[in-house]
């Protein structure tokens, strides 16, 4: 990863690789090691549609894509979650409300909102895969009546590491929306689910025939969870995935993030999964 | 803060007390008649885990069955015990886990409405595996495991019946339980 040299502000509205300036403005801690960054630019940013990234880059540290997780349509900040697992996420989440950041984006082809109209939805999500399909959340739910059945099927690690709780905890208030979280480890005190968030597919309550699925968290879960959408009578047409790759230029030009005949930066990072099937199990790409 | 001994003699106390005399109560009652029997059969029938079975080894199978219901927070086994019957599952949830010193018990998978809860049946030497706890009122049909290991004995058709049945369950759970083994939504780089 190459550092950030001071940009051109000036320019960057014209050249995706020019970073711009952005401020955060708020923070929030969400788990251990995870946190929410709300980000205004300082200068006009294209309005970016759910399942879209950004470059986040701070000078001398690097640059890595982080996808959107709010809803575009709602405020004028950016906001994205954020896990330290390395130098530049680490640094990212070490900001606070007045610090600098760089942006690029938004990049990348999101989620096919527009195709979900009349349908039951079942996003499956697992881990920090729900940060880039909370957007998609919050417009089903904004426009609830558009859509049918809508499912939330969710796995975390541990009952403290659920992403967004009070969140799902709001949704769930709400009654017009089916929600199953699922742990990999729990005490006695837990009163849900543990297993696998495959296990809750065939549970959950939706028409196979007139359902998309869309599917976000680490590859291994979302081929399992992919296996167990097609016995449930999704076809695979009907399952959209978002994948994650080593990503740099985000504009399709440095072939790091190569998928088969796909750059996910440029192409991705959402597929439908018939597209991209043949190449989710070659394990070189 | 309570011992490990209490608890665990909580635990029984609270299992036997208020599963096996209910499950036994139910148990006689759904021997008692024709059209309990039926019913009972009936409910076999529409268990996920029997779909398409033929009715002549329903019919087996039901000869090997009775009604619980098991109060939640109940035991309906302990890791270790004899595993001389199993759950079909229609109603609740079921936790299986471990003790572990230290950190308490661990719940390692749950199960539901559908399942089969308690396949050590079908394994020599016949003992739990783990904790099977109801989380909820649970309401199931329970397989004599003596009972369903003599009629498999003696019928290979009925024998080949069940295990196109089990065997895919337990390659299901052999698989979440790998995929939980891989920690994948943990820290990693």
């Amino acid at each position: 990863m190459v550092g950030i040299a001071e940009p051109a502000a000036a320019a960057a509205a014209e050249d995706p690789m020019l970073p711009r300036r952005g401020r955060v403005r708020a923070r929030k801690r969400e788990l251990d090691g995870v946190v929410t960054l709300e980000i205004v630019p300082e200068a006009e940013f294209s309005a970016a549609s759910a399942g879209q990234f950004n470059m986040l880059g701070l000078p001398g540290i690097g640059e890595i894509p982080i996808s959107l997780s709010s809803d575009p349509a709602q405020g004028d900040g950016l906001v994205h979650t954020v896990r330290a697992v390395g130098p530049v996420s680490a640094a990212l989440s070490r900001l606070t409300p007045g610090d600098t950041v760089w942006l690029r984006g938004p990049f990348g082809v999101g989620w096919p909102l527009a195709e979900l109209a009349g349908r039951d939805v079942v996003v499956v999500s697992g881990g920090l895969g729900l940060a880039p399909l909370r957007p998609v959340l919050h417009r089903l739910l904004a426009e609830r009546t558009r859509y049918g059945q809508i499912v939330l099927l969710h796995g975390a690690r541990s009952p403290t590491e659920i992403l967004y709780r009070r969140e799902i905890a709001a949704w769930r208030r709400r009654l017009d929306i089916d929600i199953a979280i699922t742990l990999d480890h729990a005490g006695a005190d837990w009163r849900g689910h543990v297993g696998v968030v495959t296990h809750l597919i065939p549970q959950a309550a939706f028409d196979p025939h007139h359902a998309t699925a869309l599917v976000c968290g680490p590859e291994v879960m979302m081929r399992f969870a992919i296996a167990a959408l097609g016995a449930a009578g999704l076809a695979a047409s009907a399952i959209f995935l978002s994948l994650e790759r080593n990503m740099q230029c985000a504009i399709g030009l440095c072939g790091h993030c190569q998928f088969g005949p796909f750059f996910v930066c440029r192409d991705g990072p959402v597929f439908r999964y018939d597209k991209v099937a043949p190449w989710l199990s070659v394990k070189e790409i | 803060m309570t011992t490990r001994e209490q608890q665990f003699g909580r635990e029984q106390q609270f299992g036997r007390e208020q599963q096996f005399g209910r499950e036994q109560q139910l148990g006689r009652e759904q021997q008692l008649g024709l059209e309990q029997r039926l019913g009972l059969e009936q409910r076999l029938g529409a268990h996920p885990l029997l779909a398409g079975i033929t009715e002549a080894a329903l019919a087996e199978i039901a000869a090997c069955a009775r009604a619980v219901e098991v109060a939640a927070g109940a035991f309906l086994f302990h890791e270790g015990e004899t595993a001389d019957r199993c759950y079909l599952l229609y109603h609740g949830r079921i936790a299986l886990g471990a003790s572990q010193p230290g950190r308490g018990h661990l719940v390692l998978e749950t199960l539901g409405p559908g399942e089969i809860v308690g396949l050590s049946w079908l394994i020599p030497p016949y003992r739990f595996a783990y904790d099977g706890q109801a989380m909820e009122l649970m309401r199931a049909i329970v397989l004599d495991a003596a009972c369903l290991r003599a009629k498999i004995a003696a019928d290979s058709v009925l024998c080949c019946a069940l295990l196109q049945r089990l065997v895919p369950v337990l390659a299901q759970r052999l698989q979440g339980a790998r995929l939980q083994s891989l920690d994948v939504y943990g820290r990693h780089r």
